[in-house]
């Protein structure tokens, strides 16, 4: 199989555009896309390093995320701390399974499976043990689906909003809560820093 | 080979878009009835109280991902298209064309409807909750802006771009 690399050419990761990466080229020149003007890299600067600072600060905070309260409800008097977890048990126990199992996919699963699967691909990154073309529709479907765990962010901001209104009695965000949105912004980065193309480098021992 | 008619389809989903995005905070999106007292929110009502608190670095990343980056999407796509459609020249197209796409991965505006959808049958035990025309409106961007995505040929309004640099007036 012949690569871009082998070819001299680069793709500008904005446009897509195939460029012509100059021969000449030394550490230090700065190359843009001829397409749309923005900087091309051969491999994305630091990828590797940017990418596992971020997956690790994203695993690091997954937990308080899960384990402090996302808010504060207090309603009629008493006052209930809700998890992520508490919120989805109390959709499942009012009879709304589906909407519980969007939630639980979207603020559970998504999140940590986003930080396992771009742990393997770190890992793995070049290996050729496993088929590489699957690795890469893997981080395709990690970034597609990893914005849906911000449904219980927006979630929170409709609740705040009737709470303040007076009639749901309070609502008030609690810790979890900037947690949770890190882990979901982190990850975002986390997959954005990640450069796809070194899945197809050469396999380095 | 390109999309069919990708300048026409998604220059309408955007102009439709836009119109429903400058719309998105003008009405309310949810009511809520509870024990005779009704009271509704507005897509801005949640953030700006969250503003307030220490919590506002959430708010601006609702505020952005739900009212801001839509927006920008819709009028980056609409400044593009027109003059990709007429011939025009418009000046920084191609940088306008660049953060649309750079930033339109923040448009999170399908998870905001879901979020809706959520809330309703969250509070539904607590009291009757009714979908206000903020929410429909929202619904309607979010068909605008999967749609706009879906009938828009990058590569072929890059070309065209190309090629409406080159040809001199």
């Amino acid at each position: 199989m012949t690569t871009g690399t082998e070819l001299g050419i680069v793709k500008c990761m904005v446009c897509e555009a195939d460029n012509r990466w100059p021969t000449n080229f030394r550490k230090g020149d700065v190359c843009r896309c001829y397409r749309c003007g923005e900087k091309i890299h051969h491999r994305k600067p630091n990828s590797l390093h940017r990418t596992w600072a971020f997956v690790i600060a994203g695993l690091i905070l997954y937990l308080p995320a899960n384990l402090f309260p996302v808010m504060t409800l207090t309603l009629t008097g008493d006052v209930q701390p809700l998890t992520v977890w508490g919120g989805v048990m109390e959709l499942y126990d009012s009879g709304m399974a589906p909407v519980a199992g969007l939630v639980f996919c979207a603020s559970i699963v998504i999140p940590l499976m986003k930080l396992v699967t771009l742990l393997y691909l770190l890992i793995m990154r070049s290996s050729t043990r496993y088929s590489r073309k699957d690795r890469a529709y893997l981080y395709r479907a990690v970034e597609i689906v990893g914005v849906w765990s911000m449904v219980d962010i927006f979630l929170l901001s409709i609740l705040v909003a009737l709470g303040q209104l007076g009639v749901l009695a309070t609502v008030i965000p609690d810790v979890g809560a900037v947690a949770f949105a890190s882990v979901v912004i982190l990850t975002l980065f986390a997959a954005d820093f990640f450069d796809p193309r070194l899945i197809w480098d050469k396999e380095t021992a | 080979m390109w999309k069919p008619e990708t300048v026409n389809r998604t220059l309408s989903f955007a102009v439709a878009g836009l119109c429903l995005a400058l719309l998105s905070n003008a009405y309310p999106v949810l009511t809520f009835n509870f024990k005779g007292n009704s009271a509704s929110n507005f897509l801005t009502t949640g953030p700006l109280q969250l503003m307030n608190g220490i919590y506002w670095p959430l708010a601006l990343i609702i505020l952005w991902t739900s009212l801001f980056a839509p927006a920008f999407k819709m009028i980056g796509l609409t400044y593009v298209l027109i003059p990709v459609k007429f011939g025009w020249r418009f000046p920084g197209v191609t940088r306008v064309f660049k953060y649309t796409l750079t930033s339109g991965k923040w448009c999170l505006i399908e998870v905001y409807a879901a979020g809706i959808l959520v809330a309703i049958t969250k509070l539904d035990e607590m009291g009757s909750t009714e979908m206000d025309m903020g929410a429909y409106i929202l619904f309607g961007l979010f068909l605008c802006s999967i749609l706009a995505t879906k009938c828009l040929d990058r590569e072929f309004i890059w070309e065209k771009l190309v090629k409406l640099q080159k040809a001199k007036p």
